[in-house]
Order: C-alpha cells, then sequence, then structure tokens
C-alpha cells in the first residue's frame, strides 16, 4: 500500500503522471462534496437523535423525536398540504406545458416560435420570491386585480390566499405560472427531435391528427414526460419560497408545507434535533417516490 | 514569472478578504441594539442613537450604538440564528424576559445595584413581567397594561350608537358591533369589531387574551404544570366560541378586512383591542379618526392586564462589553430619557412617578384607572411561552377560519402545550 | 409573414391560443411594472384605474433605495453569484475534463457516489446540520458563508463532463506530445474548445445563485449583508404592505435575470433542457 503511494507520488511513467494529475483535478471537487453531502448525513443522523434546549445543552433521547413526529398533528397537516399541492400542480404543469409546446410546435415560422418560447420561459427565470410577491399583490382581496376583474366580469370575488380553502389551489397557480416554461421547453425539444417520416407514414395510412398524437407524438415524449414528472414532483415536494413569502403557511396553517415547517421547527423554535428527524423523512419521502417514478419510466419506456 | 505569481496571489489575497468579510464593522467598538417592536420604528432607534452619541459618548468615548430594527416576523428566527452564532449577537436587544433568560438562556440579569433601584421606581403593576425567577432581567420598553377599547366616534355616531356609553360587556361589544357593520360582495367592508387574524399565530393568541379572561378561563395552571383542564374547560370554549362567533356566526368581524390597525385607521372598523401605545400610533398615522378609549369589557369577570408579551430592553449574557452595555442600561433608563421616549412614541411612561404625571390627560386615562384599579388577570412566564402561544394562537386560527369548533380545536391544542410546559423540567 | 397568411382557421386557432395564453403569461410582469408608476394613493382608489396616471413617477424607485440598503443587497447579490459562477466554472470543469479524459481506479463509483448523488440531494433536506457547520466554522454573515452549499456546482461537473467527451482525445494528446504541461493543456485546450458548455454553465448558475432564497435566509442576519432576493422577501410588512414598493422592488430584483436571458436566451434554454435539477 505503502508503496504503491510513493509510487504514485513521486512515479516517473506515463501512468502515473496522468493518475496524478487527475486527482489532483477532481481533489477540489470531491473534497466539497464531501464536506457539504457526505460529511453532513452522519451529523443529520447524529442531530436527529438529540433533542437540543437553549443554545448550548442537547440531550441523547433516541427515536422519541421521530415518533413524537408521527404523533404530531402539525406535521400531517404539513404533509398533507404538500402532497395536496403537488396533486394540483404536477398535472397541471405537465398538461399546460405539453399543450404550450404542441401549439408551439405547430408554428413553422423560426423567428416567431423563439419570440413566444422566450415569453413563456420568462417567469421561470425569475426568482419564486418575486413571483409570490407579484402574485399576493394580484390576488389582494379589496384592491387586488383579480377580484375587480372577478366583479366586472360578475363572478363572486374570492379572498385567495386569506381562504384556507383556497389559498393551496391560489399558490398552485403562482406555481404553475413560474414552472409552465421549464415543461414547455424540454416538450419542445423533444417535440422538435421526433422524425417528420413518422408523422408522413401515418398520414399515409390515414391517421387522423388525434391518432397521430396518440401513437406517435405521446410515446415518443414518454422519456420527457417522465423527466418532467420527476422535476416537478421534486420541485413541489419542497416547495417553499412561495408559501414562506406569500402566506407564511396561513392562514391557520392551511398552506404550512413540509420544508416550511421543518424551517420552523429548526429556525424559530430552536429545534434542530426535531428539525433534522423530519428531514430524514422528507428525504425518505423524496427517494421513495423518485425510485418508483424511475421504475415506472423504465418500464413504460421498454415496450 | 515571479511577478505573475505575485499577481495570482494578490488577487487571490483579496478574493479571501473579500469572501471571508464579516458584515459589522470591525475596528470600532460597537452595541448593537436590536429592537423588533416595529411600531416604533424610526423612532426609538433615533432618539437611542441621539442621546448615545451626545450624551453616553462622553463616558465611553471609544464606544458606539448601532440601532437596528427588524421586522417582527422574522424575528423569533433572528434571534436564535444571531445568539447561536456569538459573533455579531446584539448586545442589548428586545424581547419577553422569561424566554430569554429561562428558554434560551442568553439574558443576564441584572446587577444588584439596579435590582434595587428598578424595584424602587417601576410601576408596581408591571414589574413582575420583567422578573424570572424573581429577578429583574430587563426594562420595559414602555408601562405596557394590555390592551383597551378603542372605537371610532363618526362611525358610532352614523350607526345611532351613542359615543358617551361604550359597551362594558362582550355581550353588548356584539350588540353594538353589529349596528356599524356594512357588507359588500367580498364580504364585511366595515367591520362592527377588528380582530387579529394574520400574522404570527403568536400575536393572535395575544388578542384572544381579554376574551379568556373575561370568560373566567386560563392558559395553562397556576404551576405552569398543564394546560389540559384549563385550556380545554368550559370557560375557555365558550370564550374561543364566542371569538369565532364574532366572524363566522354573526359577521361583524371578518378575515378579510386586513390588519385591524391599517382597518381602523382607514376607518374600516368601528372598534378595536389595542394597548396604550397606539394612542400615540394614531396621532401620527392617522390624525383624522375621531377616536375614544374605553375599558376592556367584562363577561364573568374584568379581564384586566391581558398580555403575553411585555417587550423589554435586555442585556446579552456573553457581550464582551457587557459592563458598558449595563452602564448603558443605567443611563437610558433614567427618569429624563423615560419621559422624553414616553413623549416621543405617545406610550406610558415606565416610573412610577412620570406615570402619574403623564396619565393625565390621555384619551385612555379613564380605561388605564379602571385597569389599575382592578385585579391583574393570569400572567405567564414559562420559558417556552413563545411556542406555547405559537401553538394555541394557531388553535384561534382554526376557529376563525372555520376549519374547527371551538371545542376541537382547543382539545386537539391542549396536549400539545402539555408537552411543552414538560421541557421546562429538562432544562433544569 | 407571407407563410401565416396562407394558413386556415386551425392555424388561426393555434395563433389565436399562442398569443391568448403568452398575454396571460407575461401580464403579471407587465401589472407590477405598471404599478411601481403608481403613487399609493392611485391603488387604494374605489374603482381599479389600469394605467398610472403618470408614466414619470418614479418616487417609489426612490423610496426603495432610501427605506432599505438596496445598492449594498445589489453588491452583495453580485459578490456572491460572482463568486458561486467562478468557482462552478473552474472547479467544475477542471473536475468534468479529470473524469471525461482520464482513466484512474474506481472513476464511476467516484463520480456515482460524488456528483450525481449530490446533484439528486435537495439542499432543504440538509440544510439544518449545514446551517451548523457553516456556523460553528464562523461562517455565517459572510460571503463565503452565503455562497456555502451552492459554490461548485455538481450539475457543473455533470455538464462539463458530457461535452468535454465529446472533444476528440487526438487534441488533448498531441498537445502532451508537444511539450505542454497538464494545466497547459486544461487552459490552452479544453478550456477553449469547451466554451459553449462554459457559457451554459455560468447563466445557468447566475440565474440559481441570484434566485437562491432558504440558505441566505437562514445564513444571513445581518442587514448589510443580505443579498437582493432575500431583502426583496422583507418588502412584504407586518403592519401593513406597501405594494406599489413590493412591486417596484421585485422589478429591480428582476432586471440583472432580464438582461442576462434577453441575451444570452440560447445558453438559458440549452442549460434548463439538460435539466431542471438545482446545484
Amino acid at each position: 500500500m505503502k508503496e504503491k503511494v510513493k509510487k504514485l507520488i513521486l512515479g516517473k511513467s506515463l501512468r502515473e503522471k496522468q493518475l496524478r494529475t487527475a486527482y489532483l483535478f477532481i481533489a477540489p471537487c470531491i473534497a466539497y462534496f464531501f464536506l457539504i453531502f457526505i460529511a453532513q448525513i452522519p451529523h443529520i443522523l447524529y442531530l436527529s437523535f438529540h433533542a437540543f434546549f437553549g443554545l448550548d445543552f442537547s440531550k441523547y433521547v433516541g427515536l422519541s423525536q421521530f415518533i413524537g413526529i408521527l404523533r404530531e398533528k402539525l406535521f400531517w397537516t404539513s404533509m398533507w398540504n404538500t402532497l395536496y399541492f403537488s396533486c394540483l400542480s404536477i398535472p397541471s404543469v405537465l398538461g399546460l406545458s405539453l399543450g404550450i409546446a404542441l401549439l408551439l410546435h405547430y408554428i413553422k415560422t423560426r423567428i416567431i416560435k423563439d419570440f413566444f418560447k422566450a415569453l413563456y420561459f420568462l417567469p421561470t427565470v425569475c426568482s419564486l420570491v418575486a413571483a409570490a410577491l407579484i402574485w399576493s399583490w394580484i390576488y389582494e382581496p379589496n384592491i387586488g386585480l383579480l377580484n375587480n376583474l372577478f366583479l366586472k366580469i360578475g363572478l363572486l370575488p374570492q379572498t385567495w390566499l386569506h381562504n384556507p380553502y383556497l389559498v393551496i389551489p391560489s399558490l398552485v397557480i403562482m406555481n404553475v405560472w413560474v414552472r409552465l416554461g421549464l415543461g414547455m421547453i424540454i416538450f419542445v425539444a423533444g417535440l422538435e427531435s421526433i422524425p417528420m417520416v413518422y408523422y408522413e407514414a401515418a398520414r399515409i395510412d390515414g391517421a387522423n391528427r388525434l391518432r397521430q398524437f396518440l401513437h406517435i407524438t405521446l410515446p415518443l415524449l414518454n422519456p420527457q414526460i417522465m423527466l418532467v414528472l420527476i422535476l416537478e414532483t421534486i420541485f413541489t415536494l419542497q416547495i417553499f419560497d412561495l408559501p414562506y413569502v406569500a402566506t407564511e403557511g396561513g392562514p391557520a396553517n392551511a398552506s404550512r408545507t413540509i420544508v416550511l415547517h421543518l424551517y420552523q421547527t429548526a429556525f424559530k423554535w430552536n429545534r434542530p434535533g426535531k428539525a433534522s428527524a423530519i428531514s430524514l423523512y422528507l428525504f425518505a419521502m423524496i427517494l421513495i417516490l423518485t425510485v418508483v417514478q424511475w421504475k415506472i419510466s423504465r418500464k413504460r419506456v421498454m415496450y | 514569472m515571479g511577478k505573475k505569481i505575485r499577481q495570482v496571489l494578490m488577487v487571490f489575497s483579496l478574493v479571501l478578504l473579500i469572501v471571508s468579510y464579516p458584515g459589522g464593522v470591525l475596528a470600532e467598538k460597537v452595541i448593537n441594539y436590536w429592537n423588533f417592536v416595529s411600531e416604533y420604528e424610526a423612532a426609538y432607534k433615533d432618539y437611542y442613537t441621539k442621546v448615545f452619541s451626545e450624551e453616553f459618548q462622553k463616558l465611553h468615548p471609544d464606544f458606539r450604538l448601532n440601532a437596528v430594527t427588524i421586522p417582527y416576523e422574522g424575528s423569533d428566527a433572528k434571534y436564535i440564528a444571531a445568539f447561536s452564532a456569538r459573533i455579531n449577537a446584539p448586545d442589548m436587544f428586545v424581547g419577553k424576559v422569561p424566554y430569554f433568560a429561562g428558554g434560551l438562556g442568553v439574558a443576564d440579569p441584572a446587577p444588584a445595584d439596579l435590582q434595587r433601584i428598578w424595584g424602587e421606581v417601576m410601576v408596581e403593576k408591571i414589574q413582575d413581567f420583567v422578573k424570572y425567577e424573581g429577578k429583574f432581567y430587563g426594562w420595559p420598553l414602555e408601562t405596557d397594561l394590555g390592551m383597551t377599547l378603542f372605537y371610532n366616534v363618526d362611525i358610532f355616531k352614523q350607526a345611532g350608537l351613542d359615543p358617551e356609553n361604550p359597551p362594558t360587556t362582550l355581550t353588548e361589544l356584539l350588540e353594538y358591533a353589529k349596528k356599524p357593520t356594512k357588507y359588500g360582495p367580498t364580504g364585511v367592508t366595515q367591520a362592527g369589531f377588528a380582530l387579529r387574524y394574520s400574522g404570527n399565530p403568536r400575536g393572535i393568541a395575544d388578542k384572544w387574551l381579554p376574551f379568556l379572561h373575561a370568560f373566567g378561563g386560563r392558559l395553562y395552571g397556576p404551576q405552569g404544570k398543564k394546560a389540559s383542564g384549563y385550556l380545554d374547560a368550559p370557560a375557555a370554549i365558550e370564550s374561543l366560541q364566542f371569538y369565532g362567533d364574532l366572524v363566522n356566526k354573526y359577521k361583524v368581524s371578518s378575515v378579510t378586512i386586513g390588519k385591524p390597525m391599517d382597518a381602523f385607521s382607514r376607518g374600516r372598523a368601528a372598534m378595536l383591542y389595542r394597548e396604550s401605545w397606539v394612542v400615540g400610533w394614531l396621532d401620527q398615522n392617522a390624525p383624522d379618526i375621531n377616536y375614544r378609549v374605553a375599558p376592556l369589557c367584562k363577561q364573568e369577570r374584568y379581564p384586566g392586564i391581558s398580555l403575553l408579551f411585555t417587550q423589554s430592553n435586555m442585556v446579552y449574557k456573553f457581550s464582551p462589553y457587557k459592563d458598558v452595555v449595563w452602564d448603558w442600561m443605567r443611563f437610558i433608563t433614567s427618569k429624563k430619557h423615560d419621559v422624553n421616549i414616553a413623549k416621543i412614541l405617545g406610550t406610558l411612561p415606565v416610573f412610577a412617578e412620570n406615570f402619574k404625571k403623564m396619565m393625565r390627560g390621555r384619551p385612555d386615562e379613564e380605561a388605564v384607572k379602571v385597569i389599575l384599579e382592578n385585579p391583574s388577570s393570569p400572567y405567564y412566564e414559562d420559558p417556552f411561552i413563545n411556542e406555547i402561544a405559537f401553538r394555541i394562537g394557531e388553535a384561534v386560527l382554526e376557529v376563525l377560519f372555520n376549519k374547527k369548533t371551538a371545542e376541537e380545536a382547543l382539545k386537539d391544542a391542549a396536549p400539545d402545550v402539555d408537552a411543552l410546559l414538560a421541557r421546562k423540567e429538562l432544562i433544569k | 409573414m407571407r407563410q401565416l397568411i396562407k394558413y386556415s382557421s386551425l392555424n388561426t386557432l393555434v395563433i389565436v391560443l399562442v398569443v391568448g395564453g403568452a398575454l396571460v403569461v407575461f401580464f403579471p410582469f407587465f401589472w407590477m411594472v405598471l404599478t411601481s408608476l403608481k403613487h399609493s394613493y392611485e391603488i387604494y382608489r374605489k374603482t381599479l384605474t389600469f394605467w398610472p396616471d403618470s408614466f414619470f413617477y418614479f418616487n417609489n424607485y426612490a423610496e426603495v433605495f432610501r427605506s432599505q440598503p438596496f445598492a449594498r443587497f445589489f453588491l452583495n447579490s453580485l459578490i456572491v453569484t460572482g463568486g458561486c459562477v467562478g468557482a462552478s466554472l473552474f472547479f467544475s470543469s477542471l473536475g468534468g475534463y479529470a473524469f471525461a479524459k482520464f482513466d484512474f481506479p474506481a472513476k464511476e463509483i467516484i463520480f456515482f457516489g460524488f456528483v450525481l448523488s449530490v446533484l439528486m440531494v435537495p439542499i432543504q433536506a440538509l440544510i439544518v446540520p449545514l446551517y451548523r457547520m457553516f456556523n460553528s466554522l464562523g461562517l455565517s454573515n459572510t460571503y463565503l458563508g452565503i455562497m456555502g452549499p451552492s459554490l461548485i456546482s455538481a450539475f457543473g461537473v455533470f455538464l462539463m463532463r458530457q461535452f468535454i467527451e465529446t472533444i476528440p482525445t487526438d487534441y488533448i494528446d498531441a498537445a502532451r506530445i508537444d511539450g505542454l504541461s497538464e494545466f497547459g493543456i486544461f487552459f490552452k485546450i479544453v478550456l477553449p474548445l469547451a466554451k459553449p458548455a462554459l457559457a451554459t454553465l455560468a447563466v445557468i448558475k447566475f440565474f440559481w445563485t441570484w434566485n437562491e432564497f432558504m440558505w441566505p435566509l437562514v445564513i444571513i442576519h445581518e442587514e448589510a449583508m443580505k443579498t437582493v432576493t432575500l431583502g426583496l422577501s422583507y418588502f412584504s410588512g407586518v403592519w401593513h404592505i406597501e405594494y406599489t414598493l413590493v412591486c417596484t422592488a421585485s422589478f429591480l430584483s428582476v432586471i440583472p435575470i432580464l438582461i442576462i436571458f434577453i441575451f444570452l436566451q440560447k445558453y438559458v434554454v440549452k442549460g434548463m433542457t439538460m435539466t431542471g435539477i438545482k446545484g
């Protein structure tokens, strides 16, 4: 072993030089990722088995925090809100971005297509904080734009972010607005990669547009659909910025998401141990869902 | 080649310098003072800074005061972050004594001389609020005697109510509130009574307290051991039911009207419960509102001083300049500055002597007299009161937004509060 | 244009849908800019006035800089974003190059364990231990601390590896025979050839870092160190929200991003298409 290391450091052959260079080049990245990620796993496990009091004092409490969390109503409320948010948001983003991509794909003039692509993509590059602020202004119940519009067209104005039953759907609209562009871009790229010959063959066989869409476009877009699905799942399960800025989890916890709950537990109530246990649950949830989706996508791509 | 290496090194060290810049100014000795009571904002900051640089600096010439107003909403997290980072933590700060002295353990007990002096000069009714386990830890920003009833005289007249006879019981309050309430397509556009429904749930629990106490309830037992049997007792349920009914059954208040202070200062609410500092705030921000102040409404009993959070100045236990900060505390808690601050902010001063003088002629004079004549309501000094109030505030919100009945909400909250109350045994 | 006219009714429908959708998507921005030009009494009027009374009312802009040290926030954001972009470009391409063109034991395992897995893990899940580590190192409230977990991009390593793999190895070998040092090869041969990938990475990294919110929120508690995105979140006050100011500040915070997006759009789109995972 010692000799091997010595050879690596001092060796003069090309192979040894190459190895040396390679290790030198990856060293900064690997060291950094080790520090930021790998080393944090034992750290988070340590934290989750300890309860913290005040600022200096901690105590080993075994699994009690993991169990305590499951008994807590607030944790389940946040879980439920997050899942509800995901269930509304993911299909909307998927459907709408695919729809827009299909429409854009239909436009043949390059410049016009690119122009609209950029317009739809614009909200995606803006910060979620700005999005949350702009939309809370639009949703303002008394002087906001949306309610003014509702009054004009004879609909009943709503209280949007102040209504516990409407707050999640309202946040979902914001989220769809932000995330639409990403899905659209991925789908447009996917559509452009489908060879025209397939469609020409189908046309000769007499297939109408709907059949073409169902039998050519959708199956061939499967990888892109799975990609967007996975990206959106990971994104919505960790949604934090929107509820933090727009509602702070209110009203009456109706928009408290799991990461917001985690944040408040750790940084507002000074319970890093309990928050670490929540992180581990979140982590497990994301892992399971991603793996399941990935497995399904594998199967479906196969056929 | 050597020149190149030198250049690279220079750039590198410059980058390191920039990158590790800690924000604060390092060269001077700075006393950082944090205040999150944003109603006062600039006034507080300016007065302290002025006094420090004009008077206090003569005694301690190498020190400078850096007064910072931090947003109330993020204040819990910010305090914890700063105190656990140790560097850049405030040397003097504002908050509730039991939490910072007991829960976080970062507040320094006042030196012996101040323990004695404060006990002699401070308004007696509020002394317990700034003590933890019998010792003084802080100097209150004002004599905060909890809320009183503010009502808009013009709206009262328009609705045919007599401004000379404001409501005295909660039943009357409800009857009064029905008349001026107006409705539009989004619901209530002018509320009979404005109540807090947004922001930190802690404050929401605080605003329900006068109702709870009026019905004869309390948040948790006198020894601070259990909330079950108190928070879910019939009196508490009844009072929260009443509070929720204002919004959901009688619709004299609303959870869409906006923040109560905004609504009242824009003439969109006839009544609200607020603290005495609002007298000063309204003078500055809404001088055209014609209002009067009455005592809180009774029901089973008179609610007296019903408040959760007395904000006071405290000193950081691990501050490097602790002695100087205590000197500054001695300086700023003098009779002269007490009067000046009260004048600038329109609050009630802390010195008993000043208090007696300045109370005269204020719109809330009568209301304050009633508070002082009546016995105090339960006071809550659990070291984890911040979290407890947060949990209870959530229960209140669940009722205001009609997600649960008062009974369900409080029965759910009581065991959680029990668990929080049990935490103080663990730090001992 | 001539092509457009030839289209049938279906095409008209497509155009109407596309234009309508684009209007809806773009409108919030437009509304934000309009509101930023209004006096606060304009927005409290009984009936909503759509256009501002004057298009040259810039008091809100002055007020934003007066009420908070917004200029300082911009400077902070620029330093932090610049640092992250620079470090990511350099170290990610260095690592990506080694993974693409060198052969060493356990290469695939290291790549999977240290790069791909980092790419998959959301920073939110590790925020508590990360915060405690940075805090105990005394890095809270420092630029290095704010750059913190996003200093080097794992996505960058992945992207550079993918791209550098397509560069013919012959170029590199030829340079080596010519006697160029390994760093020389990296700087003079690999980096110039990888310019498109570097541009993509730079632009994407800029967006991510500029918009980062949760990490700055926990690591910064000094007013003077706030980033633009963090400072922006404080405009929604407790006692009352001044929507005119909120819109003005939002617009200001979005300007750098808009500029980059307009001029470097193709790199943004390319990068985002490759993956939307943050890193």
